[in-house]
């Protein structure tokens, strides 16, 4: 059972509309009394809700984050073009073009401050807002009518055709609908498969890893909102032009939270999740009705039963099972890496020209409240070269690879990126002009494929805007493939070519850290920034991670790495430098570093007199953290 | 200054109402990092059972107790069934739906059975009104912010002196090393949730006499509640009783001074505001982000 | 009999296309069926309202149907619930006129949700009988055409006029304060007070307004007492009621109230003792001595519903209008002859009937004013009393008007 998203559209597409676009003449067909214009309402209402729940998908299947006001935004939607139907007498066509715009535009003063810090604050916030717009709707009474609202909207017109659903007007109205349904549908697909959508996706599943990889999480957060607003807007005014009436009793709390319900219990983060979520909840409305005033009891129920029944919503729990069972155990072979193929010379290209330094820190310093982190460290890598970076736990390391990847802002000092300094820039910006990372526990996007999570990787290099994208244009198709078999061959080199199609979040632990490398890689860099990449590898994977490090350096690429691993440090580096207590105590090549008694000092000095011999016992593979007085702090 | 008497009288009165059903919020944000979203319902239930035990014949001394007991067992029963099964993952919504959903069936089955209308409930200290400074108030009222401060004050102690107090802040500071020192986190979250439910209910019930016991009154004031809480700092009891209580003063001044109408858009637009300018929450403390 | 359908067919269309379930109607309804389709609340906060209304409307139809129905057919009301939104309120037209294809509709309680209807009602040519929802708007239309809304209960712009001239009975200087809930219906009456008041050559000295769900309205109240308001008009219903009831005990000032129907019998129950002397504009009251026909009414309810008494019709007005609008309606449909809406209607201005309310002769004429069956002088006031809601008559607040 391997439907392809591409497979599921194109047949919903043709079926759906296909049945819907006839069922208006089912009664005229087969002479029978249905549907009246009562079913036909009702799959209108439908339609209209769907919108906004497609809409609501994105925002909270794909970006993570919840809103609990899109009735207000629909609402809003309805009012601008009520509003402007009414005062300015404006027509259906640019009635709903401003209800979009105007929507959006709120959507994102609303999310761009409030998505900063967590995503439930959204949540409160969108509580909050849908509350004051229902206020204001009902105490302006001037301008919207109060409580009762805008009666009288003007039947929309288009090519002269009165938009009205009734068969005397030959449904006209609900095939506007339709088309609309439709084109939001297929907005949902191009969305959701781009670089946008894997973007949110990125953001809901790691901040930090999103960051690195030069995704902004504000405003990827504030676009998803954006966009899920604009779908409500247009929803909004498709619905002034049905009832020709609004008041505020339409856009109230208990609506946002069936658009909730509706979202989630299609299957959110699904194509059809929206449709089914909609049809099912407010079919349920309808049905329930013969419970009187035990139906909202029963709604509750059904709603209850399903959470328990289909955590992951109708659609995506569906999805498990034909998944579960029209999938066959196959083993998955990973091959030898690293693997150079003629390809990955468009993706890992020395620099240009000939800087003496790709990087270089100038009296960086951290502070953590009183604490100095990192204190006054200087440091140059060449073009080409590995640069170790090395210091017992606590020296400052990782702050430093934090500071230059953007995620700490230093206090003082310069960090120089091919000569510009670039100090206190935010992290996805440090990432797109070149700087990569890994992280010192894996960071992936657990729950998105192997193959998407070096896709991500490539966001900030894309061209094609985010209008080029939606629609699809020949460039945009292009840049699309173009980037995905850059990401196939970035898979092949690191060996995971069988595994593209897996959940990122089940490699095994050796694979995910190959998969963070490839991912790195994917940006393009200028100095890649490896935390402890041989942390928990086996020995035969660490030494094909040597052989990649120094496979990398060959190939022109910048390398900072973190390790305490000294083999490896003494196998791959051109040049170290050593931390303790956040200052650099010495500098130069392995072989110097070795014999510095500063450096055997600050191992050693305050261990145990066994480190040594421990150290030795183990095969000559010095771990040096496990020796190293654990001082905790910063790292 | 009548007038302003009168506000800040009424305000604490009802301020003491946001305050203790925030204080819940808080309380159960704490440990798990999820709440009963309709807390709301809780607190109402802790009204409207009174009156209908009360009501039945059963002497108010004993209606109301049960009533506390009944809706903590609920709350409970919510964390056990349809909190913790949903909370699994770091941002994990379902907790929020299922809550949702077990609210809209309470308030259902409120309404269904107890009926939409208000119900009185008697209450010596809600017969007549005294008089400070010209501005009158009935005694019940002013017991709701004497009681959520005094509850704020018992949880510190609680937490301070007792093991039980012990474990619930190891569990709100870090779950995982909570339970490796041995502390049942999850028997720890029910029983804080309980214990919320318990303020809720306390709430819903002290208020009844002065504003008649309905089944819809849980809803507004649990969401205003639960921004309160998100405003001021969630994880800060003492914060969110401040803010509470002055949340609700300020709102009988904004009904005084500006508008009636304009209450609810000015105390929201507030929130937003505050939440714009302090994304922790007021006395809320930043988490330093790991990387 | 209530008879709540499945909605036939959807079922198969969620399906992707109707397969075999639906059309198995005859095609193209020559005539409409004998059914009554209700529209109200059934669920929320004012769930009793529709609960209520039906009281009156089961009563009556058991009344005809037992004589034999009308036109010699057993008459189905066919009740759903809108839940307070005007949307829902024309997805239930749509079933009504459409899906059940009744002859008639008939309204709740929310003004704005009858306003709602006018376009769907126009397109399926359906008439409809407002009950309750008071609203000037849901009869007498800004476009001056009103073909299928018709209603047998309080219009606003009416009573209006009747509040404010029983409130400068009681306020020596005039000085009238106006208080309002911040809905369709109290909103839509603030011009209608406005007007009564300037026909009487005076202003409001304050207008103040609240939320349903409100309980403190001491900031109103300070604020009418600062402007020395003496009678207080009244825009609210029993909950926010008992809420202005008691901010007025706690800030010492106790204005006359004279209000709209929004009170019912519920503000005696839960006010007790503070509701004494309030005045409350309505129809019909079913506490005191009832005229024989009234009294039979009165004990089929009771008897059907396991009513304790008169307490529990939270709306008496509103149900003994319901109950004369369904035999109004049964009546138009004998001289229609026949199920069609279109005959119904104007059967409807032909129509005279003696009603417990009223002796509607006619009960509608032609002018879009008179599609409102209750002329003023029908208009009564009552009075709270020891906690019960009589005529004013029956009580000793009688004496104050003149």
């Amino acid at each position: 059972m391997n439907v392809s998203p591409r497979m599921t559209v194109a047949l919903t597409l043709i079926l759906g509309v296909g049945a819907l676009a006839f069922l208006p003449w089912w009664g005229t067909v087969f002479d029978s009394r249905f549907p009246t214009s009562f079913e036909l309402r009702i799959v209108l209402r439908v339609m209209i809700i769907a919108i906004v729940v497609i809409g609501l998908n994105i925002l909270v299947g794909a970006a993570g984050l919840v809103s609990l006001g899109h009735a207000a935004l629909y609402g809003f939607g309805a009012h601008v073009a009520a509003l402007l139907a009414v005062n300015a007498g404006l027509g259906f066509v640019p009635g709903l073009i401003a209800a979009v715009l105007g929507t959006a535009v709120l959507g994102a003063i609303l999310a761009y401050p409030s998505v900063r810090v967590r995503g439930v604050f959204l949540a409160v916030i969108t509580i909050a807002f849908g509350l004051v717009f229902v206020n204001i709707l009902r105490e302006w009474v001037s301008f919207t009518g109060g409580a009762s609202g805008i009666p009288g909207i003007p039947r929309g017109e288009l090519f002269g055709m009165r938009l009205s659903p009734a068969q005397r007007d030959g449904f006209i109205y609900y095939y506007v609908v339709l088309f609309f349904l439709a084109l939001a549908f297929a907005l949902q697909y191009t969305l959701l498969f781009s670089r946008y959508g894997r973007a949110m996706r990125a953001t809901s599943q790691s901040e930090n890893a999103s960051r690195a990889l030069g995704v902004s999480v504000i405003r990827t957060r504030t676009l998803a909102f954006v966009i899920s607003a604009g779908f409500a807007g247009l929803a909004g005014g498709l619905f002034t032009y049905l009832s020709l009436f609004v008041n505020y009793e339409s856009f109230q709390f208990n609506q946002s939270i069936q658009f909730l319900l509706m979202t989630i219990l299609g299957g959110a983060g699904t194509l059809l999740g929206p449709l089914v979520g909609a049809v099912t909840v407010f079919w349920a409305t309808v049905l329930l009705q013969a419970f009187e005033e035990w139906q909202t009891f029963a709604f509750g129920l059904m709603l209850l039963i399903v959470l328990f029944a289909m955590p992951r919503g109708i659609v995506g729990s569906l999805q498990d099972l034909l998944a579960r069972r029209g999938a066959r155990p196959r083993m998955r072979e990973t091959s030898d890496w690293p693997h150079w193929t003629p390809e990955l010379e468009a993706v890992i290209r020395p620099i240009e020209g000939r800087p003496d330094a790709v990087l270089k820190l100038e009296g960086l310093t951290l502070r953590f409240g009183g604490l100095t982190a990192v204190d006054n460290v200087d440091l140059a890598a060449r073009p080409g070269t590995v640069h170790a970076l090395i210091g017992p736990n606590g020296a400052g390391k990782s702050s430093v690879i934090n500071m230059i990847s953007g995620f700490y802002k230093p206090a003082e000092g310069r960090i120089l990126l091919m000569d510009q300094d670039v100090a206190g820039t935010d992290s996805a910006a440090m990432a797109a002009a070149g700087v990569a990372r890994t992280f010192q526990n894996t960071e992936l996007f657990g729950a998105m494929t192997v193959l998407d999570n070096v896709m991500v990787g490539f966001h900030s290099r894309y061209q094609s805007g985010l209008l080029r994208t939606l629609v699809r244009v020949p460039a945009a198709r292009w840049e699309e493939a173009k980037m995905r078999r850059q990401a196939l061959a970035l898979l092949d080199f690191v060996g995971l070519t069988d595994f593209a199609d897996e959940r990122a979040g089940a490699l095994p632990f050796g694979h995910q850290r190959r998969l963070e490398i490839a991912r790195a890689l994917a940006l393009q860099p200028r100095i890649l920034l490896l935390d402890e990449p041989a942390a928990g590898l086996t020995h035969g994977e660490i030494e094909d991670l040597i052989r990649l490090i120094s496979l990398l350096a060959e190939k022109g690429l910048t390398i900072l790495l973190v390790e305490h691993h000294v083999d490896m440090i003494m196998a791959v580096s051109d040049h170290v430098t050593v931390l303790d207590y956040g200052k650099v105590i010495a500098a130069g090549t392995p072989r110097q570093i070795q014999d510095d008694p500063r450096v055997i000092e600050a191992y050693f000095g305050h261990a145990a007199p066994g480190a040594e011999a421990r150290a030795e016992a183990a095969g000559g593979t010095v771990d040096v953290s496990a020796s190293a007085a654990n001082r905790g702090a910063a790292e | 200054m009548g007038n302003n008497m009168q506000f800040l009288l009424s305000g604490l009165s009802i301020g003491g109402v946001y305050a203790l059903v925030a204080l819940g919020f808080s309380m159960m944000w704490s440990v798990a990092r999820a709440a009963n979203f309709t807390h709301g319902d809780i607190f109402m239930l802790g009204g409207v059972l009174t009156v209908a035990m009360f009501a039945a014949g059963l002497p108010l001394w004993a209606a109301a107790p049960l009533a506390l007991v009944i809706a903590m067992v609920a709350a409970a029963a919510i964390e056990r069934f349809l909190v913790r099964p949903f909370n699994k993952e770091a941002n994990a919504i379902g907790w929020m739906l299922t809550t949702i959903a077990i609210g809209v069936m309470i308030e259902s089955f409120a309404t269904a059975t107890y009926g939409p209308l208000p119900r009185p409930l008697p209450s010596p200290l809600a017969a007549e009104p005294i008089f400070v400074a010209g501005a009158g108030v009935f005694p019940q009222e002013l017991l709701l912010p004497a009681v959520a401060v005094l509850a704020m004050l018992a949880l510190y102690v609680f937490q301070r002196y007792t093991r039980t107090g012990q474990a619930i802040r190891a569990v709100a500071t870090n779950r995982v090393a909570a339970g490796l020192m041995g502390i049942d986190a999850d028997r720890i979250t029910m029983f804080v949730f309980a214990a919320a439910g318990g303020l809720g209910a306390l709430a819903g019930l002290l208020i009844a006499p002065v504003i008649q016991a309905t089944t819809t009154m849980g809803l507004l004031i649990g969401l205003k509640s639960f921004m309160i809480a998100i405003i001021s700092g969630i994880t800060n009891p003492a914060g969110v009783v401040a803010v509470a209580i002055a949340f609700g003063v300020a709102e009988r001044f904004i009904e005084g001074y500006l508008s009636t109408s304009a209450r609810d858009a000015f105390g929201f637009t507030l929130m937003i505001l505050v939440l714009l300018a302090f994304p922790q929450g007021i006395f809320g403390r930043k988490e330093v982000s790991k990387v | 009999m209530i008879q709540t359908l499945r909605p036939r067919g959807l079922g198969a269309l969620m399906l992707g296309a109707a397969l075999a379930t639906a059309a198995t109607a005859p095609a193209q309804a020559q005539s409409a069926e004998p059914c009554i389709g209700a529209s109200w609340e059934l669920t929320g906060a004012l769930a009793h309202t529709g609960l209520q209304i039906r009281y009156a409307v089961e009563v009556a139809l058991d009344e005809i149907n037992e004589a034999g129905g009308i036109l010699g057919q057993q008459v189905t009301l066919r009740a759903y619930d809108d839940q307070g939104e005007p949307a829902r309120a024309v997805d239930n037209a749509f079933r009504i006129g459409e899906q059940d294809n009744c002859v008639i509709m008939i309204g709740g309680f929310r003004t704005p949700n009858a306003i709602a209807l006018r376009e769907p009602l126009d397109e399926m040519g359906l008439p409809w009988m407002g009950v309750i929802s008071a609203g000037t708007r849901v009869i007498e239309h800004e476009t001056g055409e009103n073909n299928w809304m018709f209603r047998v209960s309080m219009k606003d712009r009416w009573v209006a006029p009747f509040l404010v001239e029983h409130a400068m009975a009681r306020a020596p200087e005039g000085r009238i304060g106006l208080l309002y809930e911040a809905t369709g219906w109290g909103q839509g009456a603030v011009p209608d007070v406005e007007a009564a008041m300037a026909e009487q050559g005076m202003e409001l000295v304050a207008s103040e307004t609240f939320n349903i769900g409100d309980t403190d309205m001491t900031a109103q109240l300070s604020r009418m007492r600062d402007a020395g308001v003496e009678a207080i008009v009244f825009y609210g219903v029993d909950r926010e009621a008992d809420g202005v009831l008691r901010s007025m005990q706690r800030i010492g000032f106790r204005p006359e109230i004279v209000s709209a129907w929004g009170i019912g019998g519920q503000l005696g129950n839960t006010a007790g003792a503070l509701a004494d002397g309030v005045l409350v504009a309505g129809t019909f009251s079913w506490w005191g001595e009832l005229e024989p026909r009234a009294q039979a009414v009165l004990d089929a309810m009771v008897e059907r519903f396991g009513l304790a008494g008169p307490q529990d019709l939270l709306l008496p007005s509103g149900t003994a209008n319901a109950y004369d609008a369904i035999h109004i309606i049964a009546a138009a449909l004998e001289i229609a002859g026949e199920f069609d809406r279109e005959k119904l209607r104007e059967a409807l201005f032909e129509v005279s009937h003696e009603g417990i309310v009223a002796n509607f002769d006619p009960a509608f004429e032609r002018t879009m004013e008179r599609h409102d069956a209750i002329t003023p002088d029908a208009y009564r006031l009552l009075a709270f009393h020891e906690g019960i809601l009589l005529p004013i008559e029956q009580t000793p607040f009688g004496d104050a008007s003149n």
